[in-house]
């Protein structure tokens, strides 16, 4: 009786085969034919692949499946190559069961050795798409998810032992191709990916990442595969095995590949390689093959090398930990910050920009959050007269591009929260369940299906409890209810709750004995801190010293504003006195900016005064424009700074563009000079209360199809220092959007723009429905590929041959 | 016969060298340079890039052959005078791809967003780097195939080779996926600072003809 693979691996040492493609070539392959069209086209000779590798004494084979998904095959050749496929598999898995010889060309690969009764597996190989997921490519998440699910569907119909995931360079793709998996069938999935010499995949996670949301989301076993040759991969085993708490895979090329005799030759021979493997296991991986250029004779010299050999028994690790798609954050001794300041609560600019979709804004206030040395980032975009579950997916996959940090969703809908797991390029923070049965039992499956660390706020039905021993309980609950999904202890933080200490006195020291109670259980703990100085005067004093005192009794996370400068003195007041500032020099640095700031201004200031606002834009120099500009609103109004000096020194600029005197990067660097001391301006005029004028507004998008938004987004900067309101409609923008803003907006003019000639279509498909339905609008085309020809015979208004010629078309049509 | 299939180059991106001058001619400067502020400016982005872009590149050797209306390519029949006369006499062809990188985009987009100005400098300098890198694989071949002639690299879109045959290349190399290299439904290729192209094998050093190049002062085969 064949024992159940995942009762193996882990256990012993587990195998897989080799190269399949450096095979197939040796066996009539030509460039440019498809491997997987091989099963249907040559079956004996994949059927012999397989069989090879079995004789060698592989355990599992991969499915001849590497290049097939929905993507590039229909339904019914799909069904026909990935059945085929299996069907070989299985014909090789047979023959060899029923100890049937090895002959052909591979042959010369193995020598005779009994294999008959050895565990043989299936595995059903998947590889990358193919496609670049949005937004650098043009594949959905959803599609990319869609793309792999048929074939999943049939391989555990068709008696697959495992999903292999493999060669995957993204982890983006890698977790789409998890879940579609996950959806689709309920076999042990394995995933490796492709590292580089620094330990990194194309896309820049390192394996602790990998590990993180790969164990995160469930995978039975994960590691590395392709690219790099064992003795480049032994360098890398160290740090999987400090993090990885399933088996580890390793299944190297046979080196790197050269040319000898106009054939392709790998450097590294069956002995050297069963060397380097027999290392590798020393290191702790325990499911062990090759990859490109390794030959049936690699895997059964590395398993000869091996035989008898104990597996090292792979550790569980205890430590917590959330991922962004580039690098994993622990909750060990160091607290965790997390910026709390993308959250409409209290915030009227914050809400007006969920409002107005003004995602600029709010990708913004998150990168600000970074610079202030954040960890991590929540992220509440819940606002009563908006679609939640459309704007979090919209603000994840906009802040995911921009920002490195982990995010922490924070939504009491549970609809929103699968959306926002769903989507994310990592593993979250999940903000939050608590003790209420509804609540848990709606949450915990999410975080089971896509990972993510929970956060178990001290509350239930019953309320906020006011004794340390309540609120322990309901972290009880908590955590046996977690573990009934089968959710690690590490992957819950429990909040205890900061309440107002005005409104009780206690308030304050429940929360701080929850907090060390927690540590002492080795529990984690995380705590929104602010709010206990809700309703007092001064409040930063009280809640920073609350935030020290949490520190001191345990506290593994905080969720604050990084701007606010008694926090960040707190927190890095804590670290430096309990050793985690190495000789002080975080704090110095902190320290230092403290006192200069003025000193830097009076510095800044008599530079200003030689080159002045005019001059700083003329050259770009975006902070003397700050400064300049200040200084000169201590003597002269708002207005008359713009029209006197701004805009003058924007049109000297312009005009020296036109007149090719003037290239394009230092018209954008006076540009961004003339918007910061625009954005002087508006905060000197907000403050008193006034506002300033706006012309327009005007609409702007990249047709659809097109991702290319630089071009698109230098018009805006200067339609915007023009004193022009731009609505930013972005990239990739469906005729129907565009319409519909035109018109509930009753726009007057909307800029398109395309790069490809493949795209111009589109624009024409736009410029023909806005002509139907919103007859009085002017139409202005720009971009690359666009000539005033094909802007007449696409029927626009008026084609902008660059930036500033948009402006001033548009200043002429609102005069 | 010439036998290569899927092999791949990598390159440290420290190895990678800064074309200033490339990048310069991206921007619009030609006779003049960029003043100190700009060239500031220049630097820090290119800096950026260096640093997050990861250089590679998968090639693959095609037998080909000349007929009456076009080229047989082996994955494609193509008709183009100007590809047909820059692979005269050649009996093979390198397919090549590479990229450095979906990490190079990601950098750029941060800024359009946010500081397009930055943007428009990094996307210069992100091209400048995959040209660079493009020569350097260039070099390479030309010492792994020392023994033959190879022609000037020719890519889809270069006199009236149709960017159309781009999906061709792509249906021809699948395994550029392992690369990270990708097309898109509307034949932009993704990350955006890549390239494919075609390398001419032969055994006699033919007349070069290269409309779009520029280059015949640096070249030995000046028409």
């Amino acid at each position: 009786m064949r024992p159940d693979l995942m009762d193996l691996v882990g256990k012993q040492l587990v195998f897989f085969d080799g190269g399949t493609g450096s095979i197939l070539v040796e066996l009539g392959m030509q460039a440019g034919e498809l491997p997987e069209m091989w099963n249907i086209e040559h079956p004996e000779e994949v059927v012999s692949l397989h069989q090879a590798y079995y004789a060698a004494g592989a355990n599992i084979v991969n499915t001849n499946t590497f290049g097939v998904n929905h993507l590039k095959y229909d339904d019914e050749m799909l069904e026909t190559l990935v059945k085929a496929a299996i069907n070989n598999a299985k014909e090789a898995k047979r023959r060899v069961e029923d100890g049937e010889v090895l002959t052909g060309p591979l042959s010369k690969y193995v020598h005779p050795m009994d294999v008959k009764d050895k565990p043989h597996y299936i595995a059903l190989d998947i590889g990358p798409s193919g496609k670049l997921l949005k937004p650098f490519g043009d594949l959905d998440f959803e599609d990319c998810i869609k793309s792999y699910a048929k074939m999943i569907q049939l391989g555990e119909a068709e008696g697959v032992d495992l999903i292999m995931i493999e060669t995957m360079n993204d982890s983006y793709e890698t977790k789409a191709a998890v879940i579609a998996a996950k959806e689709n069938c309920s076999l042990p999935i394995f995933v490796t990916n492709v590292y580089d010499e620094h330990h990194r995949l194309l896309t820049g996670a390192d394996p602790e990442t990998m590990c993180t949301i790969l164990e995160g989301l469930g995978v039975k076993a994960l590691g590395m595969n392709c690219s790099l040759g064992p003795e480049q991969m032994k360098e890398i085993v160290p740090e999987f095995v400090e993090n990885i708490s399933v088996p580890l895979i390793v299944t190297p090329n046979a080196g790197m590949p050269r040319s000898e005799n106009g054939k392709t030759v790998y450097d590294i021979s069956p002995d050297d390689f069963a060397k380097y493997m027999k290392e590798i296991a020393a290191q702790g991986a325990c499911v062990l093959g090759g990859c490109c250029g390794t030959t049936p004779a690699h895997i059964q010299a590395m398993i000869e090398a091996l035989e008898g050999f104990e597996v090292v028994p792979v550790m569980k690790k205890n430590i917590g930990k959330i991922a962004s798609r580039n690098h994993a954050v622990s909750f060990k001794e160091k607290p965790v910050l997390i910026g709390e300041r993308i959250n409409p609560t209290g915030k009227k600019k914050f809400k007006e920009a969920l409002r107005n979709h003004d995602m600029d804004y709010i990708l913004n206030e998150g990168l600000k959050q970074e610079e202030a040395g954040c960890d991590a980032l929540d992220v509440n975009v819940g606002l009563p007269e908006i679609n939640e579950v459309a704007m979090i997916e919209e603000v994840v996959k906009e802040l995911q591009v921009v920002t490195d940090l982990p995010l922490q969703m924070d939504t009491t809908n549970p609809e929103a929260m699968e959306k926002a797991l769903r989507v994310y390029n990592g593993k979250a923070l999940i903000n939050s369940i608590n003790g209420k049965e509804e609540v848990l039992h709606s949450i915990l499956p999410l975080v089971k299906k896509y990972g993510g660390v929970v956060v178990g706020l001290t509350l239930d039905e019953t309320g906020i409890p006011d004794s340390v021993e309540e609120r322990m309980k309901i972290a009880d609950k908590i955590y046996a209810t977690a573990k009934a999904y089968g959710i690690d202890a590490k992957d819950i933080i429990i909040d205890p709750l900061a309440m107002a200490v005005s409104a009780d006195n206690n308030a304050a020291k429940v929360t701080l004995d929850t907090v060390k109670a927690l540590k002492e259980q080795g529990r984690n703990s995380i705590l929104g801190v602010s709010n206990v100085s809700f309703g007092l005067p001064a409040r930063e004093v009280i809640t920073s010293t609350f935030f020290t005192l949490a520190m001191s009794n345990g506290l593994s996370a905080a969720i604050i504003n990084p701007m606010s400068v008694p926090m960040k003195q707190a927190y890095q007041g804590y670290l430096t006195l309990n050793g985690l500032d190495d000789k002080c020099l975080n704090y110095i640095e902190l320290a230092s900016s403290f006192v200069t700031s003025t000193q830097v201004s009076v510095a800044q200031k008599s530079e200003v005064k030689e080159e002045g606002l005019r001059g700083a834009i003329l050259k770009g120099l975006k902070n003397n424009a700050e400064s300049a500009t200040e200084a000169l609103l201590e003597t002269m109004e708002p207005m008359k700074v713009i029209n006197e000096i701004l805009i003058p020194a924007l049109d000297e600029v312009g005009k020296g563009f036109e007149a090719k005197k003037v290239y394009l990067p230092q018209l954008l660097l006076s540009a961004d000079a003339a918007s910061a001391g625009f954005a002087v301006i508006k905060h000197k005029l907000e403050a008193s209360g006034s506002v300033s004028e706006k012309k327009g507004p005007i609409v702007l998008a990249t047709v659809k199809g097109d991702i290319h938004d630089i071009g698109k987004n230098i018009v805006k900067v200067l339609l915007e220092n023009y004193g022009f309101e731009v609505i930013d409609l972005g990239k990739d923008v469906p005729v129907e959007t565009i319409v519909e803003t035109v018109k509930e907006k009753n726009i007057q003019l909307v800029g398109l723009s395309a790069l490809m000639t493949t795209t111009v279509p589109n624009m024409e498909e736009t410029i023909k429905k806005l002509r139907e339905e919103c007859p009085g609008c002017k139409l202005c085309v720009g971009g690359a590929v666009l000539t005033q020809e094909y802007a007449d015979m696409i029927g626009a208004d008026f084609y902008a041959k660059d930036a500033m010629n948009t402006v001033n078309y548009a200043q002429q049509l609102f005069k | 016969m010439l036998e290569a299939i899927n092999k791949e180059i990598r390159l440290a991106n420290t190895l990678l060298l800064p074309d200033y001058k490339e990048m310069k001619h991206l921007l619009g400067y030609y006779r003049e340079d960029p003043d100190s502020i700009v060239f500031e400016k220049m630097e820090s982005s290119m800096n950026k890039v260096l640093k997050v872009c990861k250089p590679c590149a998968l090639y693959s050797v095609f037998p080909i052959k000349e007929e009456e209306d076009g080229l047989d390519l082996g994955f494609a029949k193509v008709v183009s005078k100007d590809l047909s006369r820059n692979l005269k006499d050649c009996h093979h062809v390198i397919v090549l791809g590479l990229t450095i990188g979906s990490e190079v985009d990601r950098l750029i987009q941060r800024a359009s967003r946010l500081n397009p100005s930055e943007g428009y400098l990094l996307q210069a300098a992100g091209a400048a780097c995959a040209e660079s890198f493009a020569n350097y694989v260039n070099d390479l071949l030309k010492e792994e195939y020392k023994d033959y002639v190879l022609k000037p690299r020719y890519s889809c879109g270069y006199g009236d080779f149709d960017l159309k045959h781009q999906s061709d290349i792509f249906k021809a190399m699948p395994k550029f996926s392992t690369i990270g290299l990708t097309l898109m439904e509307t034949g932009i290729m993704a990350p955006s600072k890549s390239i494919t192209a075609l390398i001419g094998m032969s055994d006699v050093e033919g007349e070069c003809y290269l409309p779009e190049c520029d280059k015949c002062d640096e070249c030995g085969r000046k028409l």
